[in-house]
């Protein structure tokens, strides 16, 4: 039997809500290496970690800003507050433990709901820490490990954690790599053990809620040979006139014959600085699917990374930006292919409104020893008024001739006829344009968990109001 | 002197692919004026001084030659008229040009660069083109030799309503080649048809940047790039496309397509597309790969060896630039160069 999903009528509420931060832990805003060691002795970091925070703090001095993307010049980090932690005793399993305005936020964003539905277990981080983390009986008996990194950090897979954390992303990558180094905090660990397939996704969600505050996050997941999962990141902050930063950081090892695929719809509120880095490396044989959804903050640099290690590894981007109101959205992605036989499949989409200004970047590379590699990539811009702004910035570096590599690009607007002819079938013009817009999406929404397809039209469905006149 | 930065890409992007420029360190004591040009058709010495396209080489480019040579020479054909204009610059060369197309003429530049080993040094040339309403340019620019040192050609055109600027580019050889082309299609109507062919082998680089701006309406561009790198060469091709808001119904189309025939060479393709107008559509497709193994085999049946097959592909490729040439004594020329020295 077929089932229709009603939609409920969508507001900015669902996700713009605050609460005060009565009773919480603050550092002083700004970032020095007093603040940095206050943040690792209040998270009771190994040596080893809080040396790493310090010589990231070095880096992060020593680095530039970007000098060719998005303005981040209203971004000061002496006003921003690294670490800021919710009043309560620590993380717990359950979500009725928690404080009512944390427990409530959850609620309002659905996540309890969203768990007990199609979830193997949940992590949820408010502001710089997790509060809530709880994985199913039966996933933990697989041996699947799904905690938050602090834990991990201090439990029998601190040798692992050790052994990978930064070393995809070194500090030394770019500067805000360098600041996640310094001051990260929170954020969740996985590890799937060879041959174990987590047939049900597993999510974190990182809800951002004081206003002047940065959140740095690291997820640091390694799936075994030849292992499977499905993870899900979901994030969102209420609205502020003051800017918030979001340098969060993504590890992902894809080993030999495994399979990842790691999903996100990113919702930030719209005085977000989102400049988080994502990156993965593919061993043999090994898959690697990417699918976002980029709808919030005011400035975002988000550009995933595949290393393609391994001989016959494989990587999928499907992404969608929409960028409206003073919004500048550069997003994109990267992927090298370092081993023979390697492929890429690249389809990129952006829709840009109401003055919003989006922008894909994107870099394909193939070493000399990637022969024998494929990559074709499609990017489709789609253009709502003549207040907006849309650019692609791809680029093709190749070091050898057994490649085949195809590329193409189109910039466009909806097409009167379309409208016309929903409109004739009844359609308000507000309406038809939504379908349009939504159909455009269509390809990132099928990579999607149903649910969560369904939150992107809503995403959509919010953009859209108002788009005409 | 400092090397100076040339050939930027309006957009600039992660600089660690090192793509954003290239550079350029030029020895003006080294340089003398090329000798004058030839010309077929009467014009006037006097173009407008108030050019605003900058190169494509860039300001500093610009600002390098206009130190070497102050005074630039000018050209401006006659309304309705043709002019034709044939530049040769030799090693240790540098040139200004202004040129004028006139309402309604036809103006066509063919320059050739032509580095040679025995005689080394950098050929500079700088090249601005106003081309009026209802115009007709056409530039072919040939750059050919065995020099290692490096050839720079900017060049900058400004088209007024309903103007038609032609542009080909053929790369024979050449340790260091960099040139490009920044049209600016102001009227509406203006359009642009570039068609970039090229060789690159040994160690040779090859530094490509095109900007279009369209401004005018219903304007209308279209670049291709095709060639083939060999051996350990590098080749950039920044291709960037631009719809400035006002560019209603207008038209921008990229293509590239690059046989790759060494494991050794170095490709890099940027192809951007900057659009802050609604109506409007931009293409771009690419295609970077070697040849295929079924065209190969199907050819070497036929007799030749790959090395053959190579050579008569690269030839190929090079010779569909000839009909874009509407210079006889220019295509005899190069046709004779292809056959006597494909290579």
């Amino acid at each position: 039997m077929n089932e229709k999903t009603y939609l409920d009528e969508i507001s900015h509420s669902r996700y713009d809500f605050r609460y005060a931060e009565d009773n919480y832990f603050k550092v002083d805003q700004g970032l020095n290496e007093d603040i940095v060691l206050e943040i690792s002795r209040e998270k009771g970091d190994p040596d080893w970690m809080r040396d790493f925070r310090i010589h990231s703090l070095k880096q992060y001095h020593r680095l530039s800003v970007p000098d060719w993307g998005p303005d981040i010049s209203g971004l000061h980090m002496e006003d921003i507050i690294t670490y800021i932690r919710p009043g309560h005793a620590g993380m717990t399993p359950k979500w009725n433990e928690l404080p009512g305005e944390i427990r409530e936020t959850f609620e309002r964003l659905g996540i309890p709901q969203a768990e007990r539905d199609s979830l193997a277990g949940v992590g949820a981080q408010y502001d710089s820490e997790i509060v809530y983390h709880n994985v199913r009986e039966e996933v933990a008996a697989q041996g699947v490990v799904y905690t938050d990194l602090e834990s991990a950090l201090h439990g029998p897979y601190a040798d692992m954690i050790r052994s990978h954390f930064m070393h995809l992303v070194p500090c030394t990558d770019h500067k805000f790599a360098a600041l996640h180094g310094a001051v990260w905090s929170g954020g969740s660990f996985v590890y799937v053990p060879k041959g174990v397939s987590v047939d049900i996704p597993l999510q974190s969600y990182f809800r951002l809620n004081a206003p002047g505050a940065g959140q740095f996050e690291h997820t640091l997941i390694i799936v075994d040979e030849g292992a499977s999962l499905h993870f899900i990141e979901g994030c969102s902050a209420p609205k502020y006139n003051v800017a918030n930063l979001h340098a969060g950081c993504v590890e992902l090892y894809v080993e030999k014959n495994a399979h990842l695929r790691y999903s996100t719809i990113e919702n930030w509120s719209k005085n977000m600085y989102n400049l988080n880095t994502k990156r993965a490396v593919v061993k043999e044989g090994g898959l690697m699917e990417w699918a976002s959804g980029s709808f919030g903050s005011h400035v975002s640099y988000l550009y995933p990374t595949t290393i393609l290690a391994g001989a016959k590894a494989k990587m999928t981007y499907t992404g969608i930006t929409f960028a409206g109101a003073g919004q500048n959205l550069d997003t994109g992605m990267k992927v090298v292919h370092s081993a023979p036989d390697t492929a890429s499949v690249i389809h990129a989409k952006s829709i840009s409104k109401s003055g919003g200004i989006s922008t894909y970047r994107s870099a394909v590379t193939v070493t000399p020893a990637g022969t024998g590699s494929k990559s074709t990539a499609n990017c489709e811009s789609l253009m709502l008024d003549d207040q907006s702004r849309s650019d692609t910035i791809p680029v093709l570096n190749i070091n050898t001739a057994d490649a085949e590599i195809g590329h193409e690009a189109r910039i466009g607007q909806i097409s009167n006829e379309a409208i016309f002819y929903l409109m004739s079938r009844g359609l308000s013009e507000e309406e038809a344009r939504a379908r349009i817009v939504s159909g455009f999406a269509d390809s990132v929404s099928k990579e999607l968990p149903l649910e969560y397809a369904v939150e992107m039209n809503n995403l959509i469905r919010l953009e859209m109001k108002g788009s005409i006149g | 002197m400092n090397s100076i930065e040339i050939n930027r890409i309006p957009s600039p992007t992660w600089n660690k692919l090192g793509i954003n420029h290239t550079t350029l360190s030029p020895d003006p004591s080294s340089l003398c004026h090329a000798r004058p040009v030839e010309t077929e058709g009467d014009y006037f010495p006097i173009v407008p001084a108030d050019f605003s396209v900058p190169g494509s080489a860039g300001a500093a480019f610009t600002r390098l030659l206009e130190e070497i040579l102050p005074k630039a020479e000018r050209f401006s054909s006659l309304p309705e008229k043709p002019l034709l204009i044939r530049d040769t610059l030799f090693p240790g060369q540098v040139r200004r040009l202004s040129l004028r197309a006139a309402r309604g003429s036809h103006l066509i530049l063919i320059t050739r660069c032509l580095a040679s080993s025995s005689s080394d040094g950098q050929i500079l040339e700088d090249v601005q083109i106003l081309a009026e309403a209802a115009s007709h340019v056409t530039i072919v620019q040939i750059l050919d030799g065995n020099s290692q040192e490096k050839t720079a050609v900017s060049l900058a055109a400004d088209a007024q309503e309903d103007a038609k600027i032609d542009v080909t580019q053929i790369v024979l050889g050449g340790a260091g080649n960099i040139l490009g082309g920044n049209i600016f299609l102001r009227g509406n109507r203006s359009s642009l048809d570039a068609a970039i062919h090229y060789q690159c082998r040994a160690d040779h680089e090859l530094d490509l940047n095109w900007v279009i701006s369209h401004a005018g309406q219903k304007s209308e561009s279209r670049i291709l790039a095709q060639g083939s790198l060999n051996d350990r060469c590098k080749k950039v091709f920044r291709g960037t496309i631009e719809f400035l808001r006002g560019a209603a119904g207008s038209v921008g189309e990229e293509t590239e397509d690059v046989l790759l025939l060494s494991d050794e060479v170095h490709n890099q393709t940027v192809p951007v597309i900057l659009c802050s107008e609604e109506n409007v559509q931009g293409n771009h497709g690419a295609s970077i790969g070697r040849l295929s193994d079924e065209l190969l085999y199907y050819l070497q049946s036929r007799g030749p060896s790959k090395e053959d097959i190579i050579r008569l592909l690269t030839a190929a490729r090079l010779k569909s630039a000839l009909r874009r040439i509407p210079d006889s004594e220019t295509v005899q020329w190069l046709q004779q160069r292809l056959n006597e020295n494909p290579d």
